[in-house]
C-alpha cells in the first residue's frame, strides 16, 4: 500500500505541489495523470527517494520514503532516460543490481531482458540502442531487485504501437504477480485499458482519485480529463 | 560499503573507455619520443631524460584528470542518470566515494603505464632502476587525489568549464604558495596575515613536488612521506565532505 | 558522375600545392634578418608558472637555447652569463651547463673567458651534484690556460674522488705529475679530454693537440739527427727537409707554421 499525506513542495518559492493526499492499493495498477508541468514527475521522484518533500509523508508498504531501506522494495523508471553510453545492457543491468543488498545471478538479468525484449542487444554497448530500445532497458533495470512496488515515469513515451503493446503486457503481467505499479502519463488513451485507479494532477493540486469508470462514465477518458481541467482553470484563484 | 565499490567500479569502466583518453594517452608516447630526441641532443645526460620524463608523466596526468573529473559529477546531474543511482538503497555518500575512487583508480592505472613506460627508457639509457623517480610518482600520485577530489567537489556546484578554470588557478597557486609568502611577508601587515590564512587553508601543492630533488639522486626522509601522504589522505577527505554536503543540497 | 569526383579530388590537390607554393613563396620573401634574439626571462615569472618542474625548465632552457651560445658567444659574454646563471638559478645541482662552459668557454674569443669560466668551474663544484667532469675540466683549465698546477692538481684528484669517473680518469689522476715533463703531462691531459669526450668536436680538437704535440716529438728528434750530422741546428724548419732528414714536414693540424728555437725546441707561429 502506496499512503501519501499532506505532500507540499516548493520549488524557488514557488507552491509547486499543493498538499497531495491519495493512496494506491497493494496489487494495483495506478496512473498518475496531467498536463506536462503539472508536477507529475516532482511526485514521483519525491515517492522513489530522489528529492525529499517540504512538508507531508509517503508511506510505502509501510516504510517512510526518507528510510534508504525502502528502496530495496522498489523499482523506478525515469523519463527519457540516459544511460552511462560505454557499458552493455547487460552490464548495465549488473550493475544496478549490485546496488540492492541481495544480487542476481546473470540468468536473472537475461531472462528480465528476454521479457523486456531487448535480450539480443545485451552485449552491445547502450549508444548503439534505439529510443524504443533504451526505454526497455529503463525498464528492466526497475525490476532488478523483484520489487514489490514498482513506479514508472512515462513508461509509453517514445514507443512504437507494438512496443506500447508490449510494456502494456509487461505492466499486467507485475500486476498479476501481485505487484503494484505506479506509472506516471500525459498519453490517455492507452491508460484506461490497464489502469485500476488513477490520479489527476493539475499544477500540483490533486483534481480527482479513484476508479477510472467512475470518472470517466461513460465518455472516453481524454473528454472527462479535459473537461475536469478546464472547469478547475476556470476556478477563481485562491487568495 | 560495497555499494562504494560497485559505483567505483562502474566509475573506472566508464572512464577508461573514453576513447579521448586513449588520445592523451597516445600523445604522451609521442611525448616520450621526443624527450628520447632531446636527450640524444644532450649527450645523453640522463638528468634531463629524467627531468623531462618525470615533468611529461606529471604534465599529462594533470590533463587527464581534469579532462576526465571535470564533469563527473555534473554530467550525471545535467543527464538525469543520477536518478538510477538514487532510487535505489544509495547515499549520496556513497555516490560521492564510489565516483572518487573509480575515477581516480583510473588515473592511478594510466599513470603507472605512463611510468612503466618512463622506467624502461631510463634504465635503457643507462640509469638503472629509478627508484626515487618511482618515488616521485608517488608523490604525484597523492597530488591528484587532492586533484581529483577537488574536481568531484566542483563538479557537483559548477559547470565543466568553471571547475576546469577553477582547478587550474587551484593548481598554480598550490605550487607558488611559498612564494607568495614569501613576498607579502615583506609587504607585511593584514595583507600578510590574509596571505598566511591562504597558505594554510588551500591546498598546498608544493609538497608534493620531490622531482628537483629525485633527478639529482637526493632521497626524502620517511617523516617527509608519511606527512604528505597523511595531508593528502585529511584534504581529500575534506573535499569529498564538502562535495558530499553540496550534492545533499542539490535538487535533482 | 565519376568526372566530377575525379574533378573534386583534383580541386583539393590543387589547393594543397597552392598552400606548400605559397608558403615556399613567403618564406623566401620574408626579410632574411638575423636569428632575433630570445627574450630575457625572470626568474620568477618561470617559477610561479612551471608548476615546481624546475630541472625539467632548466634543462629545456639550456638545451634548447644557451647551449648554443657556446661556443661563438653569439649575443656577446654579458647575455651567455646572464642565461647561464638563470639555467643555475632554476637548478643549482643541474651539472651539465657547469662543465659544458668550462670546457669550452677558454677556446673562445672573450679576452678574459679562462678566469671566468674558473669562476664557473669553482660554483660548480660547490653548488652542482658531485659530477668528475665539472671538477675535471676546471682542473685541465687550470692547466692548460693558467699553467697553475697546484689547482689542477687539487680539482684532478677531486674528479677522481666522484664515484661515477671512468677508470682512465682515476688513473690519469694519479698519474698527474709524474710525467717527466710539460709536454708529456699536457699530452696526457688532452689524451684525457679525447677520451672523456661524447661530443665529437671535442674529441677532434683534443685529439689534434695530441697530433701536434707528437709532431713536437717527431721534429725534436728530427732536428736533434740533423745537428749530430750537421754540427749545429737547423735556422729554419724547412732545412730539416733540405737538408735530407725528412722527406716532408708534418702538417700542423691547426694549419700553423712550424719554428725551431735556438735551443733546439720546437713551437708554432702563432
Amino acid at each position: 500500500m502506496i499512503e501519501i499525506s499532506h505532500l507540499k513542495k516548493f520549488y524557488s518559492k514557488r507552491l509547486i505541489i499543493d498538499d497531495l493526499s491519495f493512496a494506491v492499493k497493494t496489487g494495483s495498477v495506478f496512473g498518475f495523470l496531467g498536463q506536462n508541468g503539472a508536477g507529475k514527475t516532482t511526485t514521483i521522484k519525491m515517492m522513489t527517494g530522489i528529492a525529499a518533500p517540504d512538508s507531508g509523508t509517503i508511506t510505502i508498504g509501510g516504510k517512510d520514503s526518507a528510510d534508504i531501506a525502502m528502496r530495496e522494495t522498489i523499482g523506478f523508471m525515469p523519463e527519457a532516460p540516459y544511460f552511462y553510453d560505454r557499458l552493455t545492457g547487460l552490464e548495465f543491468l549488473r550493475f544496478c543490481g549490485a546496488l540492492f543488498p541481495r544480487h542476481k545471478s546473470d540468468e536473472a538479468y537475461a531472462q528480465i531482458l528476454k521479457d523486456i525484449g531487448i535480450y539480443d542487444a545485451r552485449n552491445r554497448s547502450i549508444n548503439t540502442y534505439s529510443k524504443g530500445m533504451k526505454q526497455r532497458l529503463g525498464f528492466a533495470q526497475a525490476l532488478v531487485n523483484d520489487p514489490d512496488y514498482i513506479f514508472l515515469d512515462e513508461p509509453l513515451d517514445g514507443l512504437d504501437p507494438l512496443g506500447r503493446r508490449e510494456i502494456k503486457k509487461i505492466i499486467l503481467g507485475l500486476k498479476t504477480a501481485g505487484k503494484t505499479v505506479f506509472f506516471n502519463s500525459h498519453i490517455l488513451y492507452d491508460t484506461e485499458e490497464i489502469c485500476d485507479e488513477i490520479g489527476l494532477i493539475h499544477d500540483g493540486k490533486l483534481l480527482y482519485a479513484g476508479g477510472v469508470k467512475e470518472f470517466c462514465k461513460g465518455v472516453p477518458l481524454e473528454q472527462r480529463f479535459v473537461e475536469t481541467v478546464e472547469e478547475e482553470a476556470r476556478k477563481p484563484v485562491s487568495p | 560499503m560495497k555499494n562504494i565499490f560497485v559505483i567505483a567500479k562502474n566509475t573506472f569502466r566508464e572512464t577508461i573507455r573514453d576513447r579521448i583518453l586513449y588520445g592523451i594517452v597516445g600523445f604522451s608516447f609521442l611525448y616520450v619520443a621526443f624527450s628520447i630526441l632531446l636527450a640524444k641532443v644532450s649527450l645523453g645526460e640522463i638528468v634531463i631524460l629524467k627531468s623531462f620524463g618525470l615533468a611529461g608523466i606529471y604534465a599529462f596526468g594533470i590533463i587527464i584528470t581534469i579532462f576526465l573529473g571535470a564533469s563527473i559529477i555534473y554530467k550525471e546531474l545535467e543527464r538525469r542518470t543520477l536518478y538510477f543511482v538514487f532510487s535505489k538503497p544509495v547515499s549520496r555518500l556513497q555516490l560521492i566515494l564510489g565516483k572518487f575512487f573509480g575515477l581516480y583508480a583510473a588515473i592511478v592505472l594510466v599513470t603507472a603505464l605512463m611510468t612503466a613506460v618512463y622506467l624502461a627508457v631510463i634504465g635503457w639509457n643507462g640509469g638503472g632502476f629509478d627508484a626515487l623517480g618511482l618515488l616521485s610518482v608517488f608523490f604525484e600520485l597523492l597530488e591528484m587525489a587532492v586533484f581529483t577530489a577537488l574536481l568531484v567537489f566542483f563538479s557537483t556546484i559548477a559547470t565543466p568549464l568553471t571547475s576546469t578554470i577553477a582547478a587550474v588557478m587551484l593548481l598554480f597557486g598550490g605550487h607558488s604558495m611559498s612564494s607568495v609568502l614569501r613576498t607579502a611577508s615583506q609587504i607585511g601587515g593584514p595583507f600578510y596575515r590574509f596571505i598566511q590564512a591562504v597558505y594554510y587553508i588551500f591546498p598546498n601543492l608544493e609538497k608534493f613536488d620531490i622531482r628537483s630533488l629525485a633527478v639529482h639522486h637526493i632521497a626524502v626522509s620517511a617523516s617527509v612521506v608519511a606527512l604528505a601522504a597523511l595531508y593528502a589522505i585529511l584534504y581529500t577527505a575534506i573535499l569529498l565532505w564538502l562535495a558530499n554536503f553540496f550534492l545533499k543540497r542539490k535538487e535533482l | 558522375m565519376n568526372i566530377s569526383a575525379a574533378l573534386k579530388r583534383t580541386g583539393i590537390l590543387l589547393l594543397l600545392a597552392g598552400v606548400i607554393f605559397l608558403q615556399v613563396g613567403y618564406d623566401r620573401a620574408k626579410p632574411q634578418g638575423q636569428e632575433a634574439e630570445a627574450p630575457q626571462l625572470s626568474l620568477p615569472m618561470v617559477k610561479a608558472f612551471d608548476l615546481g618542474l624546475d630541472s625539467a625548465a632548466a634543462g629545456f632552457y639550456w638545451v634548447n637555447q644557451v647551449i648554443f651560445e657556446l661556443p661563438t658567444l653569439k649575443y656577446g659574454f654579458d647575455k651567455f652569463t646572464e642565461d647561464l646563471a638563470f639555467v643555475n638559478a632554476l637548478d643549482p645541482r643541474f651539472s651539465f651547463p657547469y662543465y659544458w662552459t668550462v670546457l669550452l668557454l677558454p677556446d673562445t674569443n672573450y679576452p678574459d673567458a679562462a678566469n671566468a669560466a674558473i669562476a664557473i668551474g669553482t660554483r660548480g663544484v660547490q653548488q652542482a651534484d658531485p659530477d668528475w667532469r665539472v671538477s675535471f675540466f676546471l682542473a685541465t683549465t687550470y692547466y692548460l690556460d693558467k699553467n697553475d698546477w697546484t689547482n689542477a692538481a687539487k680539482y684532478f684528484n677531486l674528479a677522481a674522488q666522484d664515484p661515477g669517473a671512468p677508470f682512465y680518469i682515476v688513473r690519469f689522476s694519479e698519474n698527474f705529475g709524474i710525467a717527466p715533463n710539460v709536454r708529456e703531462r699536457t699530452k696526457e691531459v688532452w689524451q684525457a679530454i679525447a677520451q672523456s669526450s661524447d661530443d665529437p668536436v671535442t674529441k677532434a680538437r683534443a685529439e689534434a693537440y695530441v697530433a701536434r704535440l707528437d709532431m713536437f716529438d717527431f721534429l725534436e728528434q728530427a732536428v736533434r739527427v740533423y745537428k749530430q750530422q750537421y754540427g749545429k741546428f737547423p735556422a729554419k724548419i724547412g732545412d730539416l727537409v733540405s737538408g735530407g732528414i725528412l722527406t716532408a714536414l708534418p702538417q700542423d693540424p691547426f694549419g700553423f707554421q712550424f719554428q725551431i728555437y735556438q735551443d733546439g725546441t720546437v713551437g708554432i707561429v702563432k
